[in-house]
This record gives C-alpha cells, structure tokens and sequence, in this order.
C-alpha cells in the first residue's frame, strides 16, 4: 500500500459494533457498500438481461440468464448489507458511468465480462481483508460467481476471437472496453479512496486496483486471445 | 398508505424485525424492493392490514402465489436431504410426460427423453429454433399487455419474488459447473415468463404445465433431434 497508512487496524463484527466505532467508519464502508448496491444492479439492468436476447443460441441464452440472476442477486445481497447499517435505499443515485456504454452485440458482451467483471473480481478481492467482517463474509460468499462470470467471458472471447469473421469485433470491444472501465476504479487524487486505507475497507490506492486489473486483462488479451491490448493511463484525475 | 414485505411472522423482510417507519406506497413496490424471499411472503400496511401475495398482486395474484407455493415446496439441495424422508427426486409427484408434451409453444409429440444433465445441454444446443422462436413470443406478450394495463408494479413484483426464490433454490452447486449454470438459467427463464402469464390471467395458461416441471426440479429442454427432451439435472424418479 501506498500513501495514506490506516488507523484502524480492528475488525468489526457487525452493523451495531460498526456505528460504535464511529460515523465516519459507517461512512467509510457505507460508500463501498452503495457503489456494490448500485454498480451490481445497472451492470445486471445495462448489460447482462439484454445479452439474453444478444445470445446466439440456446447455451449462451441460458448462461447470460444465469449471470443476470447472479449480478441481481448480488445487488440485492449488498442490499441488505446497505439496510443492517441503516442506509435506506441505496439503490438511489448514479451508477458509474462505465454502464452508460451501449450494449449491442454478443462479442461486445462476452469481452465485457472478461474484462469488466474482471474490474469486480479486483474490487471485490481486495475487500477478503476489509475490516467490516460482514463485507469481508459477503464477497467471500459471491466472488466465485464474479469468477465464473469472468471465465465465462474469457472462453467465449478466445473462441470468437478464433474466428477471422468476429475477430475484429472482438478487437473493437476490448479498445472500446479499457477505456469506459479504467475510470471504474475512481479518481487517483480521492478522499474516498484515503478514508477507506484509513479505516482498514480497502488496501489499495485507486491507482494501484487500476494498475492490477490492467496487467491481469493485458495479459488475458495479448497473451491468451492474440489480440492488441490498448495503452491505459493507470492515473485518472476525472 | 406505507406498506412493508414481510414474512409469515409478520417480519419485515428488508430487517427482520416488525415494520416501522417509512415503507412503499403500494403492496406490489413492497415485495419488488424485498431484498430476500422467504416463504409465504404477504404486504403489511401501516394502517395494520396484512395482504397475502394473491392479494397484493391482484388479478392472477392466486396464480402466481399457487406457482410460488409449488417452487417453495421444493426441498432445496443446499440444504441436504430432508430429515426422515430421504432426497427429494426431480419430477417426484408430477406426471412428466403429460406436463412436458404441453410445451409453451403447443403441444409437442416426439417421444419423450429423459436425460441427465450433461445431455440435456447437448440437447439444448439443437433444440427446435422455430419451436424456441414461438416460446419466446408467448414469453413476451403478456408482459407487454400487463404494462399497457398500467400493472407495471405488479409484474415485477412477481417477477422479483419468482427470481429470488429461484436462484435461490436453483443455484448450481458447483460455481464453475458450466452445465448446471446452463440449465439453471433456462430455469429461470421459464420462471419468470411462468408467473408473468399466470398474472396476465391468460387462459389456459400455456407456461403452467412447464412451471411445475421447473418447480419439481426439472428442466424441460424442448424439441431436439426428433425427441421431446426434459432433463434431471440433479437426478430423477421420472420414466425415462
């Protein structure tokens, strides 16, 4: 870790011993906790229940269907988590913009899920040491789905990307793709992102998830697919 | 008016502990915003009403509580078999051949397979595309009629309650099995274009008879290769 060095290095039971540490500790996981909340559920609305109707045939249709149910009921667990600290509804409010991008074909969304959920799976991995135990207990819980979401993507992306027809397709939405989803990560310059070191919810620098997601996804796609992985500013200031 | 989701200890769903405070202003935006699903589910009001689920969904609400009450009923895998009874087999105490010919899209009369698992998603992969064509235009329909109705609310509301239910008692046991992800999500596909033609009121109901395979733990696969193919993705007591 870098920069900001915590000042919390206790673990945290439940909703009642979180509000017992303090407002700004509830705080602090309650803003991790809400981008789960809303990211899992626009994810599931922008990208996962059209590609039901993308699917080329009947195993793709019913594998997209299952990871749409998945994504859901992530939201919805997070959810919960959300109304144990007493957040009210925090569904309420933007997604991040990564879910403004426009989904309209079958290779665009196999390359989303093995580049996009791979943006989840580090997000969510950095979160097995967080010191809120009921997030830590939760991501435990759901990352071998954002897993199976990810392999999903990256066998389907090789396969299309073996296929001189669909191989450009492919190419255009990984460019396409690196680019909406560096800025998942937030800005590089966050107060967020320090209250969240500070208080033991995360480990890592915004900059530093970015920079372990890029180099995982470079070497997915030049190593394993063949294709070109775009140059990726691994600071972003919004 | 403000109404809560709770459970059949009058619990509220979103906490688990009795209602209070600002709720939702219909029964139906109530069990939508429930983050869990236990069953029964009903709609408490503040004014001290409670409406079980045929009644906060409205018309065709009994239909979609009678398709829910069948899924619930379901011993779920996760939780091992049940005590003194042995496991549950997929396909126990329903007539599969007459259920699975009924098919969403008209009746089908190939003879019918009885397969497990691994063959069932073979069989998926060749299923009858025009058949498939046809199941999807009658998924679709009546959720569109039911948003011209101005019942927006109440689909998802069954919606909602269907596909927490499902998952739940869907989920592949295994997080990187790739067949049983596919079967269960064709599961829920049927699922959730089941209780929207039972709220719909659509009569017959062409969605029920492959609901209650879906809610036996069957997976009716449909038209492939000159047979009618229903899978047991977790084993059977059905005829092969």
């Amino acid at each position: 870790m870098t920069g900001t060095q915590p000042y919390f290095s206790g673990e945290v039971h439940d909703a009642a011993a979180a509000h017992d540490v303090g407002p700004e500790y509830v705080t602090a996981v309650g803003k991790v906790v809400t981008s789960h909340v809303r990211n899992e559920l626009a994810g599931a609305a922008a990208f996962d229940e059209p590609a039901i109707a993308l699917a080329p045939g009947p195993e793709e249709k019913w594998l997209a269907c299952r990871i749409a149910m998945e994504e859901y009921g992530h939201h919805l667990r997070f959810q919960r988590l959300a109304t144990e600290l007493g957040l009210g509804d925090a569904a309420e409010g933007r997604a991040l913009s990564v879910f403004d991008y426009g989904l309209s074909s079958w290779p665009e969304f196999v390359a989303l899920k093995a580049l996009v959920d791979m943006a989840e799976v580090v997000l969510m991995e950095e979160l097995l040491a967080t010191s809120y135990l009921p997030l830590r207990a939760l991501v435990e819980r759901l990352l071998p789905e954002e897993r199976f979401h990810v392999s999903f993507g990256r066998a389907h992306t090789k396969d299309l990307a073996a296929d001189p027809a669909a191989r450009p397709l492919i190419q255009q939405a990984v460019d396409d793709l690196v680019a909406f989803t560096a800025p998942f990560f937030g800005r590089s310059r966050s107060a967020n992102n320090e209250a969240f070191l500070r208080w033991g919810v995360k480990q890592r620098t915004n900059d530093e998830a970015r920079a372990e997601w890029a180099g995982r996804c470079r070497r997915f796609v030049e190593e394993e697919v063949g294709l070109r992985f775009p140059e990726v500013d691994l600071r972003w200031d919004g | 008016m403000s109404w809560h989701a709770v459970d059949a200890a009058g619990l509220d769903l979103a906490t688990g502990r009795p209602p209070r405070g600002a709720g939702w202003p219909t029964p139906a935006t109530a069990v939508a915003a429930a983050p869990v699903a236990t069953w029964p589910v009903a709609a408490a009001g503040q004014d001290g009403r409670t409406l079980d689920l045929a009644a906060a969904l409205g018309p065709g609400g009994e239909r979609v509580e009678a398709l829910l009450e069948a899924l619930a009923g379901r011993h779920a895998p996760e939780a091992g078999p049940a005590p003194d009874s042995g496991p549950v087999r997929a396909g126990e105490g329903v007539d599969v051949e007459a259920l699975a010919r009924a098919t969403p899209a008209g009746p089908v009369a190939h003879p019918l397979a009885v397969v497990d698992l691994a063959a069932g998603v073979e069989a998926a992969e060749r299923v009858d595309r025009a058949w498939l064509a046809a199941v999807e235009r009658r998924r679709s329909a009546p959720r569109r009629a039911l948003a011209a109705a101005g019942r927006g609310a109440e689909t998802e509301a069954a919606v909602h309650l269907a596909l927490l239910m499902g998952t739940e008692r869907l989920d592949p046991a295994d997080d990187a099995d790739v067949d049983a992800h596919v079967a269960s999500g064709a599961q829920l596909w049927l699922l959730a274009g089941a209780v929207v033609s039972a709220l719909s009121g659509a009569e017959p109901d062409p969605f029920a008879p492959w609901a209650r395979l879906v809610a036996a733990g069957l997976w009716p696969v449909g038209p492939s290769g000159g047979r009618l193919v229903v899978s047991a993705p977790t084993g059977t007591s059905a005829p092969a």
